[in-house]
């Protein structure tokens, strides 16, 4: 904490002082990469990033994208088997078979939110309740911020990546494990 | 405010119906996290399996059913659901999980035979409900088929448990609130569910589609935030989905006053009355499968009789001393904040960055999108359903948070039905042994000749 502050305000004094001092002037121009965060509109824009990708992990089911791997995994061996027993004309049979079992399978599995977006449930009158109108409302009382290491109440924001921390102790180890300190990456 | 309690030694559906082979129903209550699925034939029990098909490395068969529950080694397989957001997304895996019910041998059904009586949450969208008449009617050729929402379902169990309950006079008798219930023509359901809530209310057991409001705290979420918590925290249990969930139903409950308890925990983090100690399961112990919670230590050493402690100190100490052996061996879990801070999210979803209402007040913003002469009594005519409104404390709070919301004057009363999991199944078994089911269906003839905008407008 407060090791960031100092840093801080040397960058302030760098842009004060770069007129009379011209040894300065390199470090003015690299800012650290720590602050790459340094305006309100990014803090904005990564904290919305951080809490949507996080309601993304926490919808998401067991593990489905390590599963994804391994049916193409499947795929690929059994193309190699292909390769080996099978002459051109037999595999140019089978891939097209198995073409079309992919399609019949695609066309049963449906992507809910790809579904959403078709449907355009937007365009939709005011008076005709839909999936998007039946969402509760926000609530009309503020949130409530927790400290991300250790839960309890959260009185301090950490000025890069803006999520919450209660104590020293609490800051130390988000600095070191979670801190996501831009916008960028 | 009632403080009573309204549980009621509830009695499943009973046999009135005289099987009739032309009328054979089949009920399925297709939830995110469990598949319920009965017939009206009474003699018939009826099934819980999980909604997933499981797969293992080296194994081209997928778990189903029982074998997925069971599986020795739960941390191995791999889950795959086919609901997203509480409506069927991936048909190819809800078939085979429904292939596997039908040729079950407790079963046995062959989809021509039988009318279908299928639950779908409200609201689905236009394409998925037009995949499942596909597969209803022209892959499965199901006689006919019924749809409806599950809170309804819930709903029509409850007063039909409350009807009998009274006529047979059986005690304890019902109290007021209960009668009211049973009277009234306007009831509010919250169905707390897997992958959202619901709350639905009915007017004459049909549910408003006006003022239904819904928000994406369910089961799903708790369970994984947990997860993440406890991995960040504590022990890494990233793929142990299905522990945390079992963690998650035993240690969990609901706060009635969130910031004390948490500012209580803070302090003292060690001697807390809400600290629990969870030893984990130990796979090369057979009986130790799923875990179970510790009893504290100092319950059993400062029991208040003197002189049972004397005469049985010998024994106390042989028996700790052995006990602590093993407790060297296992790794305890130990949960704090966690127990409330997680099921905390149902009211306040805010907690994680969501910008929706909680519970309580999305209760409000329903009944407000209602005529204001149902208000008063849809509020006092609230009924639980859902696997995750079994926290204990829920009803406590809600009635707390309500009572600061809404109108002073309005009496609230919450009712909290003994299987808040499978009342919805009943439900549907009560309503198939109907002799008038079949008006309520659309048969495979009529939706071969109008189509599915004919069953739309029927199931709407």
């Amino acid at each position: 904490m407060s090791d960031s502050a100092t840093i801080n305000t040397e960058v302030i004094i760098d842009s004060n002082t770069s007129n009379i001092t011209p040894q300065f002037t390199k470090r003015k121009s690299q800012l650290s990469k720590r602050f790459r965060v340094d305006n309100e509109e990014d803090r904005r824009l990564l904290k919305e990033k951080v809490v949507n990708s996080r309601l993304e992990q926490l919808e998401n089911d067991n593990e489905q994208s390590i599963n994804i791997n391994e049916d193409n995994d499947d795929d690929y061996q059994e193309e190699e088997e292909d390769l080996v027993y099978t002459t051109p004309v037999n595999k140019r049979r089978q891939s097209i078979a198995r073409e079309k079992k992919k399609n019949e399978k695609k066309s049963m599995n449906l992507n809910f939110n790809e579904v959403l977006e078709k449907s355009y449930l937007e365009t939709y009158p005011d008076h005709v309740p839909t999936y998007i109108s039946v969402q509760s409302k926000p609530s009309s009382f503020p949130q409530r911020h927790f400290c991300s290491i250790c839960g309890y109440i959260g009185s301090y924001t950490c000025k890069q990546c803006s999520s919450r921390y209660c104590c020293e102790k609490c800051y130390g180890v988000h600095s070191e494990t979670r801190c996501k300190s831009s916008v960028y990456y | 405010m009632s403080t009573t309690s309204n549980t009621i030694i509830g009695s499943g559906p009973q046999s009135i119906y005289a099987s009739n082979p032309n009328n054979k129903v089949l009920i399925i209550d297709n939830g995110a996290y469990t598949l319920k699925i009965a017939t009206n034939n009474p003699s018939q029990g009826h099934l819980v399996i999980p909604n997933q098909s499981g797969k293992v490395k080296n194994d081209k068969h997928s778990l189903l059913g029982d074998d997925l529950s069971n599986y020795s080694n739960p941390s191995e397989v791999k889950c795959r659901n086919p609901m997203e957001k509480g409506y069927i997304t991936n048909w190819s895996l809800e078939k085979e999980i429904w292939d596997y019910v039908f040729k079950r041998d407790d079963m046995k059904v062959k989809p021509q035979d039988y009318n279908l009586l299928l639950t779908e949450e409200p609201f689905a969208l236009e394409e998925i409900r037009k995949t499942m008449y596909e597969v209803v009617y022209e892959q499965y050729k199901f006689k006919s088929l019924y749809l409806t929402c599950p809170s309804t379902l819930g709903l029509v169990n409850i007063k039909q448990q409350l009807l009998q309950h009274q006529m047979q006079q059986l005690q304890p008798p019902l109290d007021a609130n209960m009668q009211l219930l049973l009277k009234s023509p306007c009831h509010l359901v919250v169905d707390c569910g897997y992958s959202a809530t619901h709350i639905v209310p009915h007017f004459q057991n049909t549910k408003l589609n006006y003022a239904i409001k819904r928000f994406g705290i369910g089961g799903k979420i708790m369970t994984n935030y947990l997860k993440e918590i406890v991995s960040f925290r504590y022990w890494d249990m990233m793929h142990e989905t299905k522990l945390m969930n079992i963690i998650k139903e035993r240690t969990c409950f609901i706060s009635t006053d969130f910031m004390k308890d948490l500012t209580t925990c803070q302090k003292e983090r060690e001697k807390s009355p809400l600290r629990l100690d969870y030893v984990l399961p130990n796979y090369n112990d057979s009986n130790n499968k799923t875990g179970y919670i510790k009893k504290p230590k100092e319950q059993i050493n400062s029991s208040d009789n003197d002189i049972k402690e004397n005469l049985d100190s010998n024994n106390n100490s042989n028996s700790n001393n052995n006990n602590e052996k093993d407790e060297d061996m296992d790794q305890v879990l130990t949960l704090v904040n966690e127990r409330f801070t997680v099921p905390e999210l149902l009211f306040n979803p805010s907690d994680i960055g969501m910008n929706q209402a909680g519970l309580a007040e999305s209760i409000v913003q329903s009944i407000n999108c209602t005529n204001p002469n149902l208000h008063i009594p849809l509020y006092s005519n609230i009924v639980l359903l859902g696997g995750s409104t079994l926290f204990p404390g829920l009803k406590q709070r809600l009635e707390l948070e309500l009572r600061r919301l809404a109108p002073e004057q309005y009496n609230i009363n919450i009712f909290q039905p003994q299987d808040p999991i499978l009342s919805p199944l009943y439900g549907g078994i009560r309503l198939a042994q109907q002799p008038d089911y079949l008006k309520y269906t659309v048969s495979r003839q009529e939706y071969e000749e109008y189509g599915y905008n004919y069953c739309n407008k029927k199931f709407f």
